[in-house]
């Protein structure tokens, strides 16, 4: 489904990344893994057009490399960045409005209600405060409310930058129990993740970086209790 | 003559409050403060003139003209600003100054320097309010002021396009993440306040004349008018306008003409000190 080869980025004269390749098939989720500063995120930008890069990236066998991000969302892929996107001076329904806009004009008003109470099954929270300017929400609540926005348009592929970020412990799982659902649901899942253990848990396969280069990759389970974990994550 | 110079002050304030919305809906899509904005006015009003001295009726001379400024706005946005290298909202504004003194320039090359007189649209020339006698066009001021005043509430406040205008404003990088050609909603958000700046040039111009030089003040006015309200705030503005208009009409009448332009500065650096967010402004939601 997505493809990265041999993908290169500098900020400046700084090498962020250096020949990255990623692979992610259909239904699968796929998480990266490696310390702060490893060049996770700058990957993720890569894919998302948000910053100048060398190589290739393909989604569905399309050349993505230098398209505007707008048009490689509305392929089909979602993005939640390490920041929130969420639209402080507006309220939760409008904010998740926001975010299904594109769809707005094919769907239109109906298939969004459908589609919130989708949303609303696994972010009880937010139902109840529907009306509520998303900038009185807590920095929690915001976060969640940013994971609704990038699930609510169905995207063939949903890419998660760190998503349990500043998360409460309570809120860790009930994220992890939502992309427990998306993995149960065949969703496709590309994901960042500073929460190791349950990451792997929940991953088919891992990529591990350091210093910009990927060091191992390979099925989930075979890392579970591995020493690579310690030397991706913690260094050494 | 109370009531007679709060007439006039209301009138011209309704102008000054259509230029502050201006300033607004560009500010609340792009966080740009668009100084050409009262180019756009000072363009209605000499388009308007030309139109009407080739004999075009009325009603398309005024779609022609707000058209015209409403592109002339999209494409300041679509090839001047979104192709500025690093912008800064500071580099952004120094633009803006910079485009309106091309507009300006270029209208004076064309119209020359003369002040235009433009024909009232209305087939009667004045109206009579409680014994006094104004302008009819003071009828085509207020009818046209509300009514693209609520068509710019109806725009923001109700529809799906209006939010997502408003979302664009916040977090541009989150709309480009949901699909949204964020360019493209700016260039809107410039062509709407071109047709805004352009109608309001139009209908004012038969009561003070076209001329290629009444953009500066009148855009500092709406200006003032948009932060005297609350820089953002569209009720703000048009509070601000009306306090702004009635305030010079009113010192015009009772001290001296010599002084009405002042009033408007007058008045916005006493709401920076007392209320540096404006009448109707607020402080950005943070959650305590």
């Amino acid at each position: 489904m997505l493809k990265v080869e041999d993908l290169t980025v500098y900020y400046g004269k700084a090498l962020a990344v250096k020949d990255v390749s990623i692979e992610v098939k259909d239904g699968e989720i796929v998480a990266i893994i490696g310390s702060n500063g490893a060049g996770k995120t700058t990957i993720l930008n890569a894919i998302m057009g948000v910053i100048k890069k060398n190589g290739r990236i393909t989604f569905e066998n399309v050349d993505i490399t230098s398209l505007d991000t707008y048009k490689i969302v509305n392929m089909g892929i979602s993005y939640l960045p390490d920041s929130k996107t969420v639209f402080k001076d507006l309220t939760i329904i409008d904010n998740l409005r926001v975010a299904f806009y594109k769809s707005l004009k094919t769907e239109g008003e109906k298939g969004f209600r459908q589609k919130l109470d989708g949303i609303f099954e696994h972010f009880t929270n937010l139902e109840e405060k529907i009306k509520l300017k998303a900038g009185f929400l807590s920095g929690g609540e915001q976060q969640m409310l940013s994971i609704a926005q990038s699930l609510i348009r169905e995207p063939k592929l949903v890419i998660l930058d760190e998503p349990s970020a500043g998360l409460s412990p309570i809120l860790v799982k009930d994220l992890f129990n939502i992309i427990t659902f998306m993995k149960n649901n065949r969703l496709t899942v590309l994901i960042v993740e500073q929460n190791v253990n349950k990451t792997i848990k929940v991953a088919d396969r891992v990529y591990f970086l350091k210093n910009g280069r990927i060091i191992a990759f390979g099925n989930a389970r075979d890392f579970r209790d591995d020493s690579i974990i310690k030397k991706a994550y913690f260094g050494g | 003559m109370f009531v007679q110079y709060t007439i006039n002050g209301v009138i011209t304030g309704l102008i000054y409050a259509l230029i502050a919305l201006g300033f607004n809906l560009i500010y609340s899509t792009t966080r740009i403060v668009n100084f050409a904005q009262g180019e756009f006015v000072m363009l209605g009003g000499m388009l308007q003139f030309y139109f009407m001295s080739i004999h075009i009726p009325l009603a398309i001379s005024l779609f022609l003209v707000s058209l015209i400024v409403g592109l002339l706005g999209y494409i300041i946005q679509f090839v001047f600003i979104k192709n500025t290298k690093n912008p800064t909202e500071l580099s952004l504004i120094i633009l803006t100054i910079g485009l309106a003194m091309i507009i300006r320039g270029f209208t004076m090359i064309i119209f020359g320097k003369n002040a235009y007189p433009v024909n009232q649209f209305l087939p009667f020339e004045s109206i009579t309010i409680f014994g006094l006698t104004f302008s009819s066009q003071y009828l085509v001021v207020l009818i046209g002021a509300l009514i693209l005043a609520g068509f710019l509430f109806y725009l923001l406040n109700m529809t799906n396009f209006g939010k997502v205008m408003l979302a664009v404003s916040q977090n541009p990088l989150a709309c480009s993440i949901f699909g949204i050609d964020v360019e493209k909603v700016k260039s809107v958000s410039f062509f709407l306040s071109g047709f805004l700046g352009a109608v309001g040039g139009s209908i004012i111009a038969p009561i003070s004349f076209a001329k290629y030089n009444i953009g500066l003040i009148m855009g500092l006015k709406g200006f003032s008018a948009s932060v005297v309200g609350g820089f953002g705030n569209n009720v703000g503005a048009i509070a601000g306008g009306l306090i702004i208009g009635i305030s010079e009409s009113l010192s015009a009448g009772y001290i001296s003409s010599s002084y009405k332009d002042a009033v408007a500065f007058f008045i916005m650096i006493l709401v920076l000190f007392i209320k540096p967010s404006g009448i109707f402004g607020s402080k950005d939601i943070e959650r305590v």
